[in-house]
């Protein structure tokens, strides 16, 4: 059998939310993939996410490291959270977002769940982040909901989250 | 002051709906928000701090007679960004 990527949904914001969530995912699939375009209101360069499984408010048994760049210099990060990746803030370049991409392999298995993003900023200036993250959810509970939470304001209308379903053979 | 609407896609109807935040989710979101502000404060020293050590090394290396082409082949970390 070959190896499918199937969009199984997808969700365009009509007004600014501080969280976005993608319930009930079927568990049928290998791995997932979500595609993001996103923009805050965040009176800054950047804003950045929060990533959480299955319904939790909180951020137990997550974690996740970043390497950056900002257009100047190269930086890291550790985080006792899910870092979703940095996004557009308010004050970039008008009408643009930024493209953010999660990998979750065996996000239906009954092991720990690893997750990779990367994310790239839209910015008519010297400095655009962009950036990959490499996350773990230490829990062996079959992901069937993902949230993301703006860390410092909202996802502004015309924000899109796409996920899909990869069946590998 | 409104609500913060959470917005949520059923994947399997997809149906989507909008929601308010409730108060357990609202508190963690300030704590959060708190907690990204200040890490944001220290990111940005941080890589004003770089940025400044990047134009001093440079300087420095100017003022012992290195050329603007030397610096770059020598020193790649120390070339300026492109606007």
């Amino acid at each position: 059998m070959a190896t499918t990527c199937r969009p199984i949904g997808k969700i365009t914001t009509t007004s600014s939310n501080p969280q976005i969530t993608i319930s009930n995912i079927p568990a049928n699939y290998t791995d997932l993939l979500i595609a993001m375009s996103l923009r805050s209101d965040h009176g800054g360069a950047i804003d950045s996410s929060r990533v959480r499984f299955n319904g939790a408010i909180n951020d137990t048994g997550l974690s996740s490291r970043e390497l950056y760049g900002s257009g100047t210099a190269a930086f890291s990060g550790t985080y006792a959270y899910l870092y979703g990746g940095g996004f557009n803030g308010g004050t970039t370049t008008a009408s643009t977002f930024s493209s953010i991409e999660l990998y979750i392999p065996n996000y239906a298995g009954a092991t720990n769940k690893s997750v990779s993003i990367t994310y790239v900023q839209e910015n008519n200036a010297t400095t655009a982040y962009r950036g990959v993250v490499a996350g773990l959810w230490s829990n062996t509970a079959a992901i069937n909901q993902i949230t993301w939470t703006s860390n410092n304001a909202n996802f502004i209308a015309g924000c899109t989250v796409t996920i899909y379903g990869i069946t590998k053979a | 002051m409104s609500v913060p609407m959470a917005v949520e896609i059923n994947c399997e109807t997809l149906e989507v709906t909008e929601r308010p935040l409730t108060p357990e989710e609202i508190a963690q979101r300030e704590a959060d928000a708190a907690a990204a502000a200040a890490a944001e404060a220290e990111r940005l020293a941080a890589e004003e701090a770089r940025e400044a050590a990047r134009v001093s090394a440079r300087a420095r290396l100017v003022s012992q007679g290195w050329t603007d082409a030397e610096i770059d082949v020598t020193y790649p970390t120390l070339v300026a960004p492109q606007v």
